[in-house]
C-alpha cells in the first residue's frame, strides 16, 4: 500500500484565509481538505497517512528553514509518496510546495510530485527538482490537475518511465533527453520541410532561450586619459595554471600580471585553448595578447596608462549561462578599478 | 546525367584463400590484402578485422569509415584523390551493400570514435548494422597525425576499390538509377527543393576533398547530386573528432541526398545540391551564405532548401548565417543539428549560434549525453580511447559524440532529443 504524506497551506488545510497566513506547520493524522480527493483517485492502492499544513507567510519568512522542519515531521510517517499542493498562481505556497518537493526527494529519496500554473514564479525555481503538473490558475482546476498527479506519481512509483510533458501534464522540467526514433534524421527533415513548403503547422524540434542583446558603450570620449585593459578567451594562462582554468567549456577566469606577460612571455604563460592549434602562440604570446603593441601605444601617448592585470578565460563551447557569470566577473573588476576600455582578444 | 547503382548484398565476410564474393560471402586474402595495402612508411603495422551486427564486438578509435566501391567500366574510384580526375556521377558504380571499411589507429591528438555491434550501444549508430572490415594500424614512431591521417586515406580508399573489384562483370543483386531528368513539364507541379551541404575547411587535417581539393580553395559551387553520391566528396579530415565529421561513408550514402534523389519526380523537383566551405571569420561567411543561397534561388532556382553543417559549435554560425540569406530569399529552410546541452540534458542554449529565420530545425541529439555501455565480448583496436577510457574491456560510460554516426550531422541516424 502506498503511503502519502499531503502538503497544504492554511487555506486548503481550512484554518483560514490571508489573516492566518502566519501559522506555524502542524500535523494532522489522515486527509484534510484536497487530500480526500488523493485517497480516492488512490482507491485501494494506498492513503493519505498525514497531512502537513502551513502558513503561507510563514514559510515564505523563512524558507529554508521551515523546510529543515518540516522534513523530519514528513519522515516520521514513513511515507512512499509526498504530494504537496497543488498551489496553482499562489506564489508563496508554490515555493513552499516546491522547496519541500526537493528536499523531500533529496533527504527522504522518495518520490515528490506537485502541481502549479505555469506562469507561477516558483515554477522556474523548482521545475527542475520535482515533477510538476500544470494547472489552471486557481483551485477551479483541482479536479483536473489531482487525477494527473497522483497517475504520474503511480507511474513514477512504480518505475516505469514517465511519458513527454505533453502525455503526462507535467511542466518540462528543462530537460532534453537523446532518444532512438523510427525515422532517419535526414527524413524526418525532408518532411518538415514538405510541411512548411506547403503552409501547415509543423514543429521544429530544437528551439532557443530568448537572448540578451547587448549594446555596445559609447566610444572613450577622452583617450589621452584613458586606462586599457586586455581580455582574451584564448586560454593563455601561468604555465602551472594556477586557476585551473578550464582547456574547453570553461566555468572560470584568471587576473594575471600584464608586465610578467611582456617580460616573461612564453617562458611562463601559455594557451591551453583546446579549440585552435596554439603552436604560433606559444611561440610568441604577443600573437595572442599584443602587450607589446600595447605598450608602443602607451609610450606614444595615445592612451594614459595600460591596466597592469589582463583577464584570461578559455571559449570553447563555453555554455552561455557560464560566459556570462565569466563576463560579468570581468566586467565588475574592471569597472571597480575604474577602467576606460578593454581590448578583447579573441580566438 | 545518370548514374546505374549496382548493389551487391553481402550478408557475411570470412578470411580465406582468395578474395571473391559469392551468393552474399565476400571472401578476404587477409594477408594478400594487407601486403597490398602496406609499404607506406607512415604507417608502422596493419592488421585486419572483421565484426557482424549483433556480435558482442566493441571497435574503437575508429577514424574514418568508407564502403567497398568501383566504377563499373573501369578499375577506379575517387576522382582526384585515389583515381585520375574524371566527372562523378555517371555510368555504372558497383557497391558491396552492407560493409564498411574502418580506418583505425590511435595517435596523439587525433580523436577517434567507437561503436558496439550489440546491445545498448548498437542503437545508437547505423554502423552497427554494416559487417565492418577493420583496418587496423598502428602509426609509425614520430610521424605527423595529419600525415598519418592522408596515410589512412589513402589506405581506406584503397581497401575500398580492391574489395569492391571482386564484382567486375558480375550480376547484381539489385540496381538504382539516379537521374534527375524528366520528361518536360512532369516536373512542373512538384515543390522544387535543394540542398545546401556544408564542408569543413578550417585548415590542414581538417577539411574534405572536392575532386582531390582541399574544401577551402572552393566557394560555394552547384554539384549535380550524382557526384556526391559517387565519390566527388572524400573525408580526408583527421583532426576533428570523428562523430563531428562527415564519414565518406555517410557522403556517398548521403541520407538527404538519396531521400531527395528517390522523392525526384514524385514528391518532390530535386533541383541540385549546393556544396559551401565553411570559412574561419564572419566576413567569410558572409559572403559565402550570400553566394549559396544565390545559387539556390536564382539558378537552381528552389523554393526550399535544407542545410547541414559539419563540424563544432562554430560552424553554427555557418548554418544560422546560411538560414538567414536563404530565408532572407524567401526559401523555406530546415535545418540539421546536433545540440550542446551538458551531461545531463539540462543545457538552456542548445547551439552555440541562433536566429529567429531558423524555425525549423531538426535535432540529432545532445552531443553531450553520456552512454553507458556494457562489457563486450571482444574489443577491435586497441585497448584505450584516445585519453577519454582507460580500459574498454568492461562496461564504460562516454559521451555521444564519441559514437561515429550517432550524432550524424548529415542526418544518418536515428536518434533526437525530447524535452523532458
Amino acid at each position: 500500500m502506498i503511503r502519502v504524506v499531503h502538503y497544504i497551506n492554511q487555506f486548503f488545510g481550512q484554518i483560514g484565509g490571508e489573516e492566518k497566513a502566519g501559522v506555524a506547520p502542524k500535523l494532522v493524522e489522515g486527509t484534510v481538505g484536497p487530500g480526500m480527493l488523493i485517497d480516492r483517485l488512490l482507491g485501494e492502492r494506498g492513503k493519505v497517512v498525514a497531512t502537513v499544513i502551513c502558513g503561507d507567510n510563514y514559510f515564505a519568512e523563512n524558507p529554508e528553514q521551515v523546510a529543515a522542519e518540516i522534513v523530519p515531521l514528513i519522515e516520521a510517517y514513513k511515507p512512499d509518496l509526498f504530494i504537496a499542493g497543488p498551489a496553482f498562481n499562489a506564489g508563496r505556497y508554490g515555493v513552499a510546495c516546491g522547496e519541500i518537493c526537493k528536499r523531500v526527494r533529496e533527504r527522504l529519496k522518495i518520490t515528490a510530485v506537485t502541481g502549479m500554473f505555469p506562469e507561477n514564479p516558483a515554477v522556474d525555481l523548482y521545475r527542475r527538482h520535482a515533477y510538476i503538473i500544470e494547472t489552471g490558475n486557481s483551485a477551479v482546476g483541482m479536479a483536473k490537475a489531482m487525477p494527473k498527479m497522483v497517475s504520474l506519481a503511480c507511474k513514477l512509483l512504480s518505475g516505469e518511465r514517465p511519458g513527454t510533458p505533453r502525455e503526462e501534464g507535467y511542466i518540462p522540467r528543462g530537460f532534453k533527453e537523446t532518444i532512438v526514433t523510427d525515422r532517419l534524421a535526414a527524413e524526418r527533415a525532408i518532411e518538415l520541410l514538405l510541411k512548411k513548403m506547403r503552409g501547415e503547422t509543423f514543429e521544429t524540434e530544437i528551439t532557443f532561450p530568448e537572448l540578451d542583446l547587448v549594446s555596445p558603450a559609447p566610444p572613450i570620449a577622452d583617450l589621452k586619459n584613458a586606462t586599457i585593459a586586455l581580455i582574451t578567451e584564448g586560454g593563455l594562462v601561468p604555465k602551472d595554471n594556477p586557476d585551473n582554468i578550464e582547456s574547453s567549456r570553461a566555468t572560470r577566469w584568471g587576473k594575471y600580471s600584464v608586465d610578467e606577460l611582456r617580460d616573461l612571455g612564453c617562458h611562463k604563460f601559455m594557451s591551453i585553448h583546446r579549440g585552435f592549434d596554439t603552436t604560433f602562440v606559444n611561440e610568441d604570446c604577443n600573437r595572442l595578447l599584443p602587450v607589446d603593441v600595447i605598450y608602443d601605444m602607451e609610450r606614444e601617448g595615445l592612451f594614459k596608462r595600460t591596466f597592469p592585470f589582463f583577464f584570461a578565460t578559455t571559449g570553447v563551447a563555453t555554455t552561455i549561462d557560464n560566459a556570462r557569470k565569466i563576463g560579468r566577473g570581468i566586467a565588475t573588476d574592471l569597472a571597480e578599478a575604474g577602467i576606460s576600455g578593454a581590448i578583447v582578444a579573441a580566438t | 546525367m545518370r548514374l546505374e547503382m549496382n548493389y551487391f548484398d553481402v550478408k557475411r565476410v570470412e578470411f580465406g584463400r582468395k578474395t571473391q564474393y559469392s551468393g552474399g560471402l565476400l571472401t578476404i586474402n587477409r594477408e594478400e590484402l594487407i601486403e597490398f595495402l602496406s609499404g607506406d612508411p607512415r604507417i608502422a603495422s596493419m592488421d585486419i578485422a572483421v565484426a557482424h551486427p549483433g556480435e558482442r564486438v566493441r571497435i574503437a578509435n575508429i577514424l574514418e569509415i568508407t564502403e567497398a566501391r568501383i566504377k563499373g567500366d573501369d578499375d577506379h574510384y575517387y576522382p582526384g584523390m585515389l583515381g585520375p580526375i574524371y566527372r562523378a556521377g555517371e555510368g555504372v558504380t558497383n557497391v558491396l551493400r552492407g560493409t564498411a571499411i574502418f580506418e583505425i589507429g590511435a595517435i596523439q591528438g587525433l580523436y577517434g570514435g567507437l561503436i558496439d555491434m550489440a546491445d545498448d550501444g548498437a542503437l545508437l549508430t547505423i554502423h552497427s548494422k554494416t559487417i565492418n572490415v577493420c583496418l587496423v594500424t598502428k602509426p609509425a614512431q614520430g610521424v605527423d597525425p595529419a600525415e598519418y591521417g592522408y596515410a589512412l586515406k589513402r589506405a581506406g580508399l584503397t581497401a575500398s576499390v580492391y574489395l569492391a573489384k571482386v564484382t567486375k562483370s558480375m550480376k547484381s543483386d539489385e540496381v538504382e538509377v539516379f537521374d534527375l531528368e524528366r520528361p518536360a513539364g512532369t516536373l512542373s507541379n512538384l515543390p522544387r527543393v535543394g540542398y545546401l551541404f556544408q564542408l569543413h575547411s578550417h585548415g590542414e587535417s581538417r577539411e574534405p576533398f572536392i575532386y582531390g581539393e582541399n574544401s577551402r580553395r572552393y566557394y560555394p559551387t552547384i554539384l549535380h547530386p550524382n557526384e556526391v553520391l559517387d565519390g566527388a566528396i572524400v573525408c580526408c579530415h583527421y583532426n576533428i573528432s570523428t562523430s563531428i565529421k562527415n564519414s565518406t561513408y555517410s557522403i556517398v550514402n548521403h541520407p538527404v541526398i538519396l531521400g531527395l534523389s528517390r522523392r525526384h519526380g514524385k514528391e518532390v523537383d530535386f533541383r541540385g545540391v549546393v556544396i559551401s566551405p565553411e570559412p574561419t571569420s564572419l566576413a567569410e561567411i558572409s559572403r559565402t551564405s550570400m553566394m549559396a543561397a544565390g545559387l539556390l534561388k536564382n539558378t537552381l532556382k528552389v523554393d526550399g532548401v535544407i542545410i547541414t553543417k559539419e563540424g563544432g559549435g562554430h560552424t553554427d554560425v555557418d548554418l544560422m548565417e546560411n538560414c538567414n540569406a536563404c530565408e532572407g530569399l524567401g526559401i523555406k529552410t530546415v535545418l540539421i543539428d546536433n545540440e550542446w546541452l551538458g551531461l545531463d540534458g539540462a543545457g538552456e542554449f542548445p547551439l552555440l549560434a541562433c536566429s529567429p529565420t531558423a524555425d525549423a530545425i531538426v535535432s540529432v541529439g545532445n552531443m553531450d549525453a553520456i552512454v553507458d555501455l556494457p562489457a563486450m565480448d571482444r574489443v577491435i583496436g586497441g585497448q584505450n580511447l584516445s585519453d577519454f577510457v582507460s580500459s574498454l574491456q568492461g562496461r564504460i560510460a562516454l559521451p555521444l559524440r564519441f559514437i561515429p554516426n550517432g550524432i550524424s550531422q548529415a542526418g544518418f541516424t536515428y536518434l533526437s532529443t525530447e524535452i523532458r
